[in-house]
């Protein structure tokens, strides 16, 4: 008789494993959508990358020059760190984000993602909190940097003739192997106001081992250029505790705002 | 009830029956027919021990409830999958409005949507406070995207009155 119990146990068991194993089996993370043309976007899409390790800082410098020749210098970093399961943690040390309106910051945001659990952890230090959303995981082909598709930053609404991206082959960037990719943009004459038409830019060079960008420049007349570059690259496994919430964090949800009336 | 004086007609035939079952004998063949006929019915229809009857059944409940516990398994995990996805689509349509698809520089890519309060400082720029603090002037939250390719942008500026009646935020203090 106990056997037979145990036999049974055995089963429901393998049924509880084939489930699990269902759920976390690799094959059933989904590709990534290649462009938003093709799929409306998720916010929660994260990328799932195991398997390469690292750390790194970047820092995107913004200089803005004013019609009278001043220029104003804005930086912002990144500290970034990815271990071999994927987990990624990343500190903003944001001072202030260029815009039509500035915003001044002066601030430091730590996001975790852990595609494991499938969530993500906003660490607010200020009182403790570790805000949670959800995150769909998925997976990129590492052979194929992204498709840089849609062009450089603009507010919604706004009409923009977009090029395609242009290859710009490949070249060594701090020891990775970088593929470029080039787009340009326009706000056609009278859209804003502006006389004649506003040529912006996108350059991207994606990291082909690391599947991250490693250098990119942006150029927009109305808030200056953007320079981007990852360095102190280490290949080295992180630290586990970087991708665990402190003890002395609380969890708590991030609470959806309503959809708007339209 | 016995019969005393028979009819003399049922008496003759009685004689007569009584005289024919003294006379026959049994064939000398019938025990080995019978033998034949009970061997063979053994050898048709030999009954199963019932312990063994009991085993088979036994395992063949649990091959199909081990077949009906994998499916099961499997689509239990096919619903966890499709509920995930379902309510990451749910979040996305609360946020659609907060991330249209044209103002995305890169796809994919590493990015964190994250609202911040503000307030217009005396020299006329949005300075980030803490969302715990008294309003000094009009309040804002700002919907900011940071990624790892190195943008950073606002999303859209919206006043705090507006957010609160839709439903709270997640601000991020300075």
């Amino acid at each position: 008789m106990a056997s037979r119990r145990s036999f049974v146990g055995l089963l429901v068991l393998f049924a509880a494993l084939a489930a699990k194993a269902h759920a976390n089996d690799p094959a059933a993370v989904p590709e990534c959508p290649t462009s938003p043309a093709a799929e409306q976007p998720t916010s929660n899409n994260v990328r799932l990358v195991t398997g390469s390790p690292y750390s790194a800082l970047g820092i995107s410098q913004t200089v803005t020059t004013l019609p009278d020749g001043h220029r104003i210098v804005r930086q912002n970093t990144i500290r970034q760190w990815r271990d071999s399961e994927g987990r990624t943690r990343s500190e903003f040390s944001l001072s202030t984000i260029g815009g039509t309106r500035p915003l001044e910051l002066n601030t430091t945001v730590t996001v975790i993602d852990d595609p494991e659990v499938r969530e993500r952890y906003l660490l607010q230090s200020s009182n403790k909190v570790a805000v949670t959303m959800p995150i769909v995981p998925c997976r990129v082909n590492a052979g194929l940097e992204p498709d840089l598709s849609v062009g450089p930053p603009r507010p919604a609404g706004l009409p923009m003739n977009v090029t395609a991206p242009v290859k710009l082959g490949q070249r060594n960037v701090n020891g990775e192997t970088a593929a470029g990719s080039r787009v340009e943009a326009t706000i056609p004459a009278g859209a804003i106001g502006n006389e004649k038409p506003i040529n912006m830019s996108a350059e991207q060079w994606y990291g082909k081992n690391l599947q991250v960008v490693v250098e990119a420049t942006y150029r927009d007349p109305r808030t200056g250029e953007t320079r981007y570059k990852l360095s102190n690259i280490h290949r080295a496994e992180p630290d586990a505790k970087l991708f665990q919430v402190p003890d002395n964090y609380t969890k708590r949800p991030a609470v959806a705002p309503a959809p708007k009336h339209r | 009830m016995t019969i005393q004086d028979p009819h003399p007609h049922l008496a003759l035939l009685l004689k007569q029956y009584a005289r024919d079952l003294a006379q026959s004998a049994p064939s000398s063949h019938l025990d080995a027919r019978i033998d034949h006929l009970v061997a063979g019915h053994l050898q048709i229809s030999a009954p199963v021990p019932l312990q063994r009857r009991r085993r088979v059944a036994f395992y063949a409940a649990a091959a199909a409830f081990a077949a009906l516990a994998i499916g099961a398994g499997i689509f239990i995990g096919m619903r966890l999958e499709q509920s995930r996805a379902g309510f990451a689509a749910a979040q996305t349509g609360a946020h659609d409005t907060l991330w249209p698809s044209a103002d995305l520089t890169m796809w994919p890519t590493d990015s964190v949507l994250f609202k911040i309060p503000a307030e217009y400082s005396a020299k006329g720029t949005l300075v980030a406070v803490d969302p715990d603090s008294k309003h000094g002037s009009t309040r804002y939250w700002i919907d900011v995207v940071v990624s790892n390719d190195g943008t950073f942008r606002i999303e859209q500026v919206v006043p705090a009155y507006s957010t609160q009646k839709n439903g709270g935020h997640d601000g991020v203090a300075p």
